[in-house]
């Protein structure tokens, strides 16, 4: 059995590197940036090695040490390798490689950028400790730590007010969802006493069958679905599903590469990979598996029909991420761990492409965001152009490129799943092409509408964009090459061959850009306007402000969460008018016990005679009464001393 | 060695006052030395702690006032070791923090180390007597430190911090006085023996619940919990940072300690029967903490409820411990009040940090109110870098100090009362709402500019933040090696409980 030890390394150099680099001079921007990519290399390097291992033992690896021991319980961290493990590896490694060459370029001239590479390797340890990781808990502080480096870089420009806001949106809306992950994992901690997936003894969570024991544990699901459920809640935040979708739109206020690492390729697929880990806990719970597929197509197509409304072209592409996200969870509810996960390593490579790319344009178009001032780049910018184009139809899935390989199985298993499903995703596929066909013509084709001249960027930019396309439209003959869908997936089912579906697969891709051709044709967008704007009912003016979602949740979540807030501070300043009644009353109290008590003694005991003696005595005791703190606590000192000396001169003499 | 590590910040605050006028700079250093001897002799006891063994070490016992039934009996367990531990870090980062002080400055290092003798006392002595001598005691400095040298509103703040846990105090006298009259002894681990063998409930009889509810008064109001919490706000916030840092980072244990010596070992049957009241308090103390602080304008009152909520967590995870459930397959209780002790460790060290980098803003600006400041995250690169470390500590992020306390707490909690730790997780939420919120509005955006040109972190200021950081990190990262000095005293103790 070879050790698989090494796998530590690969979250632990990203991590030592965000260190070191977090004492770098701001001014070490090549040797940062040279370091970085360095070190994702590395890791790459080990992730083959996984890869190679993975693919001569069958079984999962594991290895796993004690983090705590707490009552005769310990709770265990560790790492584990299966097919899961080591096709995510290869994926994160190898985009991030090249967003990483990206970015050196793309934040050139910024003066922190020793900083955004430190982010970016702290982003890199969490993502890849959240794949290696064997335990539930790591897992859970790895998915943390990657909340964390987000919040960081969506934050990376902070002077830039939306972009503090985004960043804390993004941060407290995944956490909401977090805590559904947490207690989920305090479930599964509570009746297995363990967070291990696999142990080499077959007593790990997803082995034993331990938690799905107990049947009818809440409102008639299993125990093991109860836990899946929360661990569910946990990805909805993480993976931007209805309804805790709201901040990765905005989260597009970060860098680009960053838009194209965490937004599109790694962080945002996490939820999707939990899912996919842990999916022996949904397996027993076709229910589960349902609603995740019917929340995953109404996030499909919810973010589609958003994306159609958008102009700016990091904003059409998040809900397109939202969308594609809904996608692979339709994917996972339907068929199984590789139908999702096939979908999700493809979308990484053509996804980090439309980011890039898009960062490529806006930088070529000096920060220009918005599509309706762009036009005709196509010539301008013919290399980064290309490149795009090579994304966007593998987004669409057009025959043949990599999307339309992982798109079709997903297709397939909705297909045989549930017809009204099935439905609801074609539909979605039609309008992913309709808003990419859109967004193209109005970026490439036409005449340009901005004011600076547009450029092509340089040579470092562009080299991981043209290989991206190259995998963009070819990694799914690769991907079939090495029978990727039977590495992911080996016992599990597979789909059937089906005519209808292939059909309504070329039909929804193909007739979406044909219609979207003649809908958004360079000619009519002249005008200015949409040529949807038209649509009645104002439902275009719904899409172009997103539903008004967060409108909405402003409204109610947040004045709930605001009213909580004032109700208890206006609770603490009652009980603070109380205290100071309280304290007055004793005041008073005090007050009228001393002169009562005073009027008392010197009309009864004749006490004035004798405070008039003490009083003529005084003038000796109030010599020291000199209202100095510190000259009262020098005799208090004295005094202490001299009780000491008493003290222990009585002892000896008692000896 | 206990007795040398507690009386040293006394004989150096004898020293102090007879200081000469004119020699304030050695004032200073010698109230930094004799904080850092009591460190090394704290070091040495940890070196000589024996992990195997749940019972007291170090004990020194000497009989004093036997009519009475007074003795000088100190001792350390896994109660209390990590405790005298955070004193004796805590303390010279005090006098660190204090260093410039302008003005009676003999007087300020003075009150300083009796307050730290006190706290030593406090946390090391186990016969009742000499125990309540010093939870007396640390209360006088602190009056004086807040009257003297506080903020605009210290008379009003100092007055009611003293009354409100001198109230708490005269419950606890009542409840031992009560005690000695029905078991004959002050001493807290006969009284311990009592319990164990149940003998207490009988010897107590009627007074049993009377005896217990006066001594959780007087915890009560020192932790402090809802309602009895009114006097922490304002005493935080009126005093000056360095002694916010011992209030909030020791002064506040003290009320948990007191749970985790007076009440766990004795009254076992007590927190049974008084549990989801006891855990409904806590609960609602910890809500209010965190959706109270979402409204504060100042700073330190912010950290103030803060601090409010990450105590209620102690104290949250310490009254589960009464609940049991069938068929878990954790030990819960062993996980509260595990969870308790290293947040207890934890809260010390990252709440005093809060306060001392809130004291750094009030010094350079002379304001503590959120809304003057405004992009300080380009000014004050250090600062803001130390300040989010600590904010993100506090908020509970894991492999930072908070998160793997809480997580004790949590799981223990969860096991025996799924709805109390379900509803807590709301409290989670909003502080980490407000915590980044507060991240927002300082350092973030553009810079407000009736401010002065302030300065980044000087050496002095590292070199008081790099302890706390580290300490953050190594609980967060590695928190079996805390854990270990209390799991010995902590399963013999819990023995008691069915």
């Amino acid at each position: 059995m070879p050790s698989i030890t090494f796998l530590y390394w690969i979250p632990l150099l990203p991590l030592v590197m965000a260190g070191l680099l977090a004492f770098f001079k701001p001014n070490a921007k090549r040797v940062a940036s040279f370091l970085t990519v360095a070190t994702l290399l590395a890791c790459f390097f080990f992730s083959v090695k996984a890869y190679l291992i993975d693919i001569e033992i069958e079984k999962t690896l594991t290895h796993n040490f004690a983090w705590m021991h707490v009552g005769g319980k310990s709770i265990e961290f560790g790492v584990a390798l299966n097919s899961l493990t080591s096709s995510m590896l290869l994926m994160v490694c190898f985009v991030g490689s090249l967003i990483f060459i990206y970015a050196g370029s793309y934040m050139q001239d910024d003066e922190r950028k020793t900083r955004f590479f430190c982010y970016l390797n702290l982003f890199a340890a969490g993502m890849l400790g959240i794949i290696v990781s064997n335990s539930l808990l790591m897992l859970f502080m790895c998915w943390e730590i990657v909340g964390l480096a987000s919040y960081l870089l969506i934050g990376f420009w902070y002077h830039k007010p939306s972009a503090a806001a985004a960043a804390q949106k993004a941060f407290i809306t995944t956490r909401i969802g977090d805590m559904g992950f947490l207690i989920g994992i305090l479930l599964a901690f509570k009746y297995s006493g363990t967070l291990l997936f696999y142990t080499d003894g077959g007593t790990g969570l997803l082995q034993s069958g331990i938690l799905s024991a107990n049947t009818n544990y809440f409102c008639g699901l299993s125990l093991s679905a109860t836990v899946a459920l929360l661990l569910f809640i946990g990805a909805i935040g993480k993976s931007g599903q209805l309804p805790l979708h709201v901040w990765l739109p905005d989260a597009m206020e970060g860098p680009t590469p960053v838009s194209a690492l965490i937004h599109a390729a790694t962080m945002v697929a996490a939820g999707v990979f939990l899912v996919a880990r842990t999916f022996v806990l949904f397996e027993g719970s076709p229910c589960l598996l349902n609603g995740i597929a019917w929340l995953g197509s109404a996030t499909m197509l919810f973010a589609a029909v958003t994306a159609l409304g958008q102009y700016d072209i990091k904003r059409i592409l998040a809900y397109s991420t939202v969308s594609q996200l809904g996608f692979m969870m339709v994917g996972l509810g339907t068929g199984g761990v590789a139908f999702g996960m096939f979908h999700l390593l493809t979308h990484a490579f053509f996804k980090a492409l439309l980011f890039l790319g898009a960062g490529s344009l806006i930088h070529g178009c000096h920060h220009e965001q918005d599509i309706r001032k762009m036009g005709g780049l196509l010539r301008t910018m013919p290399l980064t152009g290309y490149a795009y184009l090579a994304g966007m139809l593998s987004l669409c899935a057009f025959p043949f490129t990599a999307g339309y390989f992982s798109k079709d199985m997903i297709l397939l298993g909705a297909w045989e799943h549930n017809k009204a499903i099935f439905a609801v995703v074609a539909f979605s596929s039609f309008l992913t092409a309709l808003y990419m066909t859109r967004q193209c013509l109005y970026v490439f084709f036409g005449n340009y509408r901005g004011h600076h001249h547009p450029h092509e960027s340089p040579f470092q930019m562009i080299l991981p964009i043209l290989i991206l396309a190259v995998f963009a439209i070819g990694g799914g003959f690769f991907a079939e090459n090495i029978h990727l869908f039977t590495f992911l997936n080996p016992v599990g089912k597979h789909a059937e061959h089906n005519q209808t579906v292939v059909f309504v697969s070329w039909g929804v891709a193909l007739g979406g850009m044909l219609i979207g051709y003649l809908f958004y044709h360079p000619i009519r967008l002249r005008s200015g306007k949409d040529p949807l704007a038209c649509l009645p009912f104002g439902i275009y003016k719904l899409m172009e402000n997103r539903f008004y979602i967060d409108e909405i949740y402003a409204f109610t979540v947040g004045n709930i969460w605001k009213a909580a807030g004032i109700v208890c501070y206006l609770f603490e300043e009652l009980l603070i008018v109380i205290k100071v009644i309280t304290e007055a009353l004793v005041n008073k109290l005090a007050r009228l016990c001393a002169n009562f008590g005073d009027n008392t003694l010197i009309v009864n005991y004749g006490f004035d005679n004798t405070c008039e003696m003490i009083k003529r005595r005084a003038h000796l005791v109030t010599a020291i009464q000199t209202g100095q703190v510190a000259a009262y606590l020098r005799i208090t000192t004295l005094g202490a001393l001299l009780f000491v000396l008493t003290f222990w001169i009585l002892l000896k003499i008692k000896i | 060695m206990i007795s040398l590590l507690t009386f040293i910040p006394l004989i150096a605050a004898g020293w102090l006052l007879f200081i000469p006028k004119g020699y304030e700079r050695m004032a200073r250093w010698l109230a930094l030395g004799a904080t850092l001897i009591p460190l090394l002799i704290c070091l040495n006891l940890i070196k000589h702690f024996d992990f195997s063994a749940g019972g007291l070490q170090f004990v020194e016992k000497h009989s004093w006032i036997p009519n009475i039934g007074a003795e000088y009996f100190v001792g350390v367990d896994g109660f209390n070791i990590l405790m005298v531990l955070l004193i004796s870090i805590l303390a010279p980062l005090t006098i660190l923090a204090s260093w410039n002080i302008q003005e009676r400055q003999r007087t300020w290092f003075a009150l300083l180390h009796v307050e730290i003798f006190g706290l030593y006392g406090a946390f090391t002595a186990l016969n009742f007597v000499h125990w309540f001598i010093y939870w007396e005691l640390v209360l006088v400095p602190i009056f004086f430190l807040i009257k003297l040298f506080g903020n605009e509103d210290k008379n009003r703040a100092a007055l009611s911090f003293f009354i409100f846990t001198v109230l708490g105090s005269a419950f606890m006298l009542v409840a031992f006085l009560l005690l000695r009259v029905k078991t004959g002894t002050f001493d807290f681990m006969i009284l311990n023996g009592l319990a164990t063998s149940g003998k207490l409930p009988a010897i107590l009889g009627d007074w049993y619940p009377v005896v217990f509810f006066c001594i959780l008064l007087g915890l009560w109001v020192k932790v402090p919990l809802f309602p009895l919490h009114v006097w922490q706000a304002p005493a935080y916030t009126q005093a000056p940072s360095a002694v916010t840092m011992l209030l909030t980072g020791v002064l506040s244990k003290m009320g948990v300690y007191g749970f985790l010596r007076l009440v766990l070992p004795v009254f076992p049957e007590a927190l049974n029967t008084y549990a989801y009241p006891l855990l409904a308090v806590a609960l609602l103390t910890l809500l209010i903490g965190a959706f109270a602080a979402l409204q504060q304008k100042d700073i330190k009152t912010l950290f103030a409820y803060t601090s409010l909520n990450h105590v209620a967590y102690c104290l949250f995870g310490f009254f589960a411990v009464g609940l049991s459930a069938s068929g878990i397959a954790i030990p819960a209780r062993e996980l509260v009040i595990q969870g308790c002790i290293l947040q207890m460790f934890a809260h010390g060290l990252g709440a005093a940090g809060l306060f001392y980098m809130a004291g750094i803003l009030e010094e350079r600006s002379g304001s503590r109110r959120i809304a003057d400041f405004g992009g300080l995250g380009t000014t004050l690169p250090h600062f803001t870098a130390i300040f989010c470390i600590l904010i993100f500590s506090s908020l509970g992020l894991p492999f930072l100090a908070g998160f793997s306390a809480e997580f004790l707490i949590f799981s223990g909690v969860f096991a025996v009362a799924p709805v109390f730790a379900g509803i807590a997780t709301l409290g989670l939420l909003a502080t980490a709402y407000f915590l980044l919120s507060l991240i927002r509005k300082l350092f973030t955006g553009a810079e407000k500019s009736p401010l002065p040109i302030l300065s980044d972190m000087s050496q002095r200021e590292w070199l008081i933040a790099i302890p706390l950081i580290l300490m953050a990190f190594w609980i967060g990262c590695i928190p079996s090696q805390w854990l270990e000095f209390s799991r010995q005293t902590v399963q013999q103790t819990l023995t008691l409980f069915p």
